[in-house]
């Protein structure tokens, strides 16, 4: 490969967007070739600077811990991407999946699950932040301690409304399987109350851990999955 | 936020985009498409919000930054190597290069250099192509290069 080529390709190669064959190629000729190489240096070293200035900006650029509150009291509620990728895989099919629905029973648990959803999200972004405030202010006085003990309370708050949510989205969903069961396979009908029996077992025992330490967001945040996942398995049944 | 911001150089009005991006962006959640990666939507809904605020405004954006309240929010001592170096006047100078990029260059910029994407990704939230993306991005990276050159020659950033 020939140095103009090299050169063509070298940003893309740099950002890691190069396909194989052609990367193997390049760095090959990279190895072998002094000028290119450093002009990959110099890439380098400006990646470095914007690295640095990116990470410089986001430290700089916490939000105010009223901007989640006042998100939180909106209509509109916090998402975060952070939050959102790292949600159980799936959960986006069957929320998809649960609007467009007809029965006006299922649009009533949609509007439900997207409050719970929201408020999951939520706490997931308030236990960051919060956590990010912590470390920035342990050394500072009193007047941190009575706004954090303000989230805290919040987000207990916000903890307690996400698990009615779940239980009424439950109860709903319930009531649908419940009607569709005798069009049910008895054998689908008997895994099906395996499954929630062990779910069941499942949101008693993160329920109790939450419970025992109701400032862990953590174990909130595993109890508010084992509802999730009891709402996921009726949806499936009922859509 | 750190995404809006970098669009804006604006920390004040990267707070209130940011505030309206979220709003909107759970108001059309059930529009969003089965499948589809919610960063990328996010991003998306970001990336509108802020051209709507540029195109209703017209202003410099770019002025004013992080700089001055940044040793505030963030202690020195707690910065790590990398943003020990990254001095106040080297931030301004980066952001307000930023500031002289057309919209399209600053957004891949911002997309690929600073948040890492993927062309792919970035194709999707800002709707053009990876060719014209590639483009934008040599051109944004030449004029940055040309104005951070002092800072470029010699000197290994935070190694």
């Amino acid at each position: 490969m020939k140095c103009e080529q090299v050169r063509t390709m070298l940003e893309d190669h740099h950002d890691g967007e190069l396909e194989e064959p052609l990367a193997a190629e390049v760095t090959a000729h990279l190895r072998d070739c002094p000028k290119c190489g450093s002009e990959l240096a110099k890439l380098e070293r400006e990646a470095r600077l914007y690295e640095a200035y990116a990470a410089k900006t986001e430290s700089a650029l916490e939000p105010p811990p009223d901007l989640w509150q006042r998100a939180l009291e909106s209509p509109g509620t916090v998402l975060r991407p952070v939050a959102y990728d790292n949600r159980p895989v799936g959960w986006t099919r069957w929320l998809s999946a649960l609007v467009p629905a007809s029965s006006w029973a299922r649009q009533a648990v949609a509007a439900m699950l997207l409050v719970a959803i929201s408020i999951t999200c939520t706490l997931i972004i308030g236990e960051h932040y919060r956590a990010k405030k912590i470390a920035s202010l342990e050394e500072t006085s009193t007047t941190a301690d009575t706004s954090e003990e303000k989230s805290l309370e919040t987000a207990l708050k916000s903890i307690q409304r996400a698990e009615q949510e779940y239980l009424t989205a439950i109860r709903e969903l319930s009531a649908i399987v419940e009607k569709q069961k005798t069009s049910l396979d008895p054998r689908v009908v008997a895994e099906l109350q395996t499954s929630i029996r062990l779910i069941d077992e499942h949101i008693a025992a993160t329920r109790k851990a939450y419970y025992a330490h109701p400032k862990d967001a953590e174990l909130a945040l595993y109890m508010l999955a084992a509802y999730s996942r009891k709402v996921e398995l009726l949806q499936d049944l009922t859509s | 936020m750190a995404f809006i911001y970098h669009l804006l150089g604006d920390r004040a009005h990267a707070e209130e985009l940011t505030q309206e991006t979220f709003f909107r962006a759970f108001r059309g959640l059930a529009r969003m498409q089965v499948g589809a990666k919610l960063s990328t939507w996010l991003f998306g809904i970001a990336r509108n919000v802020v051209r709507e605020a540029i195109r209703d405004k017209r202003r410099n954006y770019h002025e004013v930054g992080l700089e001055e309240t940044a040793s505030r929010t963030v202690p020195d001592e707690r910065a790590g190597p990398d943003e020990c170096f990254m001095s106040a006047e080297l931030q301004r100078t980066i952001r307000r290069s930023l500031g002289d990029l057309s919209d399209d260059q600053r957004a891949v910029f911002v997309l690929k250099v600073l948040n890492k994407m993927r062309y792919q990704e970035i194709s999707l939230i800002t709707g053009s192509s990876i060719g014209k993306l590639k483009t934008d991005l040599h051109r944004a990276r030449q004029h940055m290069r040309q104005r951070l050159q002092p800072y470029l020659v010699g000197q290994v950033p935070g190694r």
